[in-house]
This record gives C-alpha cells, sequence and structure tokens, in this order.
C-alpha cells in the first residue's frame, strides 16, 4: 500500500515538474533566488514537511515516553 | 513561547508575500492555478507543514486508545 501512495506521489510530483518549467525569482530579505516553479514549490513543500515534523516532535518524544513508563 | 513563534511565522508569512507579488500559473494536469507566488509560496509551505504534522497522528492515536486501556 505504502509503496503503491510513494509511487502515485512521485508520478504527481514528475508531472508537475515537467508542466511548470517557467523561470521564476522569489525574494528572501536580500537573497533573491531564481529556479523554475516546480523546483522552488517543492522544495518550499519539503521544507514544510520538515517544519511540521519539527513542530510535532516534542509532543511525540514526550508522548513516546510516557508509553514506556 | 508558542503564540511567539505563530507570531513570527505570520510576520515572515506576510513580508515574503509582500516581496513577491509576481503573477505566476501552476499548471498540474486539467487544472490551472494563477496566483501571486508569494501566496503560491505560503500555501505550498503550509501544506507541507500540515502534511509533516499529520506523520505524529498515528503516534497520537495509538497513545490515546493505550491511555484509554490504561484507565478502564
Amino acid at each position: 500500500m505504502r509503496t503503491i501512495l510513494a509511487f502515485a506521489l512521485a508520478l504527481i510530483t514528475l508531472l508537475f515538474g515537467f508542466e511548470n518549467q517557467r523561470l521564476v525569482n522569489i525574494q528572501l530579505g536580500p537573497y533573491t533566488i531564481e529556479g523554475t516553479v516546480a523546483v522552488i514549490m517543492i522544495s518550499t513543500f519539503i521544507f514544510g514537511i520538515l517544519t511540521g515534523i519539527l513542530a510535532t516532535l516534542p509532543s511525540s518524544i514526550r508522548r513516546r515516553r510516557l508509553m514506556k513508563g | 513561547m508558542n503564540v511567539l513563534v505563530s507570531l513570527m511565522l505570520a510576520g515572515l508569512a506576510v513580508y515574503v508575500a509582500i516581496q513577491n507579488p509576481g503573477v505566476v500559473q501552476l499548471l498540474l494536469g486539467p487544472f490551472e492555478i494563477t496566483a501571486s507566488s508569494g501566496i503560491i509560496l505560503i500555501a505550498c509551505f503550509g501544506l507541507g507543514m500540515l502534511v509533516g504534522m499529520s506523520t505524529s497522528i498515528p503516534s497520537g492515536w495509538r497513545a490515546y486508545r493505550m491511555n484509554r486501556a490504561k484507565a478502564s
């Protein structure tokens, strides 16, 4: 089940990557990032996933400790 | 502390949205979204955050069931 889900997600990401190849400039404070729309969106999405995991990490650790104890 | 981090994130999101007003067109199969690049960036980041936070749902559910079993 997980393999099929991962395969579907990879296919959607590939399709997204092929369809959105227009160059775009992103300003972040003093920095300017230039890349294709797809690359910037996918990296932002991954950054969001990492932030979400980090946000729930303290409660997950606390819960795991409680379950063990 | 949580409120402070949330306020900082919201401020950063507004800053990014103001700095990137250029219109971007996103295509995914038959769907098409046209919006400012700042808004699309924030939406992507928020969607990713939701996905990342949802990874802790199974373990949370397990802990909740264990606690209920212990209590009864």
